[in-house]
């Protein structure tokens, strides 16, 4: 049965890691960044001399002394370090993701965000992958060259293209039902709200008729119902992946709210992984051998 | 194995889907994994043309108050002190009452912090602040007559 294959082929044939190596090493360095921001607030932030309200009162995740929140902290940074630079990937990925797990339930919940979601699902399911089987120090170790690599399936980074495709379908229909989205007011009184920066309030203050705002607001909900179908378009993809950056920019600009912008990088995952290998063996310059 | 995984995660994220599009929960999925599954698709669903924060004071012997800063607690940009203090993630998963005791919680949690740091209250309050939106500037609408405070808690 040719449907079967293709969907044995799509999901499960052994290929070029190097997609999800690449994913690994910026999204790594991208939570490194995000992480070591929170150094100085980890008292407030998870241990008990903060105002920290758990999402559960289960007694494992009862906010620690701040010696203990952080040394977490600290094992969450080096599973991180060790994630980015793939040494022993797969645990790394999985001590780093469950670390991140527990604060989100001691702490980051009261704030509620999507991108920490994505965030925790994508270092959980890295755990599974062979995204440590290239341009990693565990092929350094095993095979003496960070070049080396080692075929992996393609499996996990399907499942992570899947979820940043449903992020933005359903971020993007719920803004086309949704009552308070219907209206350019919405982003008009966005940039004058809680998260407007310098550059929104310059731009409220430009008293710009509603119909900019609406055109804006349209812009935005068309873009984001078609985004998760461009991306996964050979000859559509690069259109989307320059909204999407300046999506994701616009937002951190005007709005403060950057940390999207990590998907970005994540869009490598929506190019096939031979597509990425070739593409990085012409650019190593023929270093990195063939299967 | 990888079947079982791939099927039960296009179930419990077309589940989320679900919800996200009609607000039916698919009654088998516990739901904090729906609601994770859920929140991975559900950024910045509403705002308005108020601005809303927390405000807190102790209570002195003599009967006075004094504002509590609360920045040092919420050490965060604006917006994430602003969603954290107000309790706004609790808004969808408790009921009223419940987040009022919450905002309870809260309070004698910072009663205890504040005098664990040597501050000699007897007391905290906590207040709603809503003010309007302004061009101006954040702050700019704060004061009477635009500001709106409401009691929150007042612990002992």
């Amino acid at each position: 049965m040719k449907i079967i294959k293709n969907w044995h082929r799509w999901w499960f044939r052994q290929a070029p890691p190097h997609a999800l190596a690449l994913l690994r090493i910026i999204f790594g360095a991208f939570l490194l960044f995000y992480w070591l921001l929170k150094l100085p607030d980890i008292p407030m932030f998870s241990s008990e001399e903060g105002l920290v309200t758990p999402l559960t009162t289960f007694v494992f995740f009862t906010p620690p002394p701040v010696w203990c929140a952080y040394l977490l902290y600290a094992v969450l940074i080096i599973a991180l370090v060790c994630f980015t630079v793939g040494f022993q990937t797969r645990v790394a990925s999985m001590i780093a993701g469950l670390l991140y797990l527990y604060e989100w339930i001691v702490s980051i919940s009261t704030f509620g965000t999507s991108f920490d979601r994505l965030f925790i699902f994508t270092l959980l399911v890295l755990a599974f992958s062979g995204a440590g089987n290239a341009l990693s120090a565990d092929m350094r170790l095993s095979r003496g060259s960070w070049w080396a690599w080692e075929p992996t399936e393609v499996f996990v980074q399907r499942l992570i293209a899947l979820q940043i495709s449903a992020t933005y379908l359903g971020v993007g229909w719920q803004k086309m039902v949704l009552e308070v989205w219907q209206g350019g007011e919405v982003l008009a009184v966005g940039f004058i709200g809680r998260w407007a920066t310098p550059p929104a309030f310059a731009i409220a203050r430009l008293n710009l008729p509603i119909w900019v705002y609406d055109l804006q607001l349209y812009a935005v909900k068309i873009f984001e119902i078609l985004i998760p179908f461009g991306l996964w378009s050979k000859y559509w993809r690069w259109w989307f992946i320059a909204g999407g950056i300046l999506f994701h920019v616009g937002i951190a600009v005007l709005l403060a709210i950057w940390w999207f912008v990590a998907l970005i990088p994540a869009y490598i995952v929506f190019f096939e992984p031979e597509e990425v290998f070739g593409w990085l063996q012409r650019k190593s310059g023929g270093r990195i051998p063939s299967a | 194995m990888q079947h079982s995984i791939i099927a039960l995660y296009l179930f419990v994220t077309g589940a989320a889907f679900l919800y996200t599009m009609t607000r039916i929960w698919t009654p088998i999925i516990p739901r904090q994994i729906l609601l994770f599954s859920y929140g991975m698709m559900a950024p910045y669903q509403r705002d308005s043309e108020w601005n809303y924060d927390v405000v807190a004071e102790g209570q002195l012997a003599d009967g006075s108050w004094e504002q509590i800063d609360l920045k040092a607690y919420y050490p965060y940009e604006p917006g994430e002190g602003v969603i954290r203090r107000q309790l706004t993630t609790y808004q969808k998963l408790l009921s009223k009452e419940l987040r009022q005791r919450r905002f309870t919680d809260l309070a004698i949690m910072l009663l205890d912090r504040e005098r664990a740091k040597g501050k000699p209250y007897v007391g905290v309050r906590l207040w709603s602040h809503k003010w309007g939106r302004s061009p101006a500037g954040y702050e700019y609408l704060r004061r009477p007559p635009m500001l709106m405070t409401d009691l929150l808690a007042d612990v002992r």
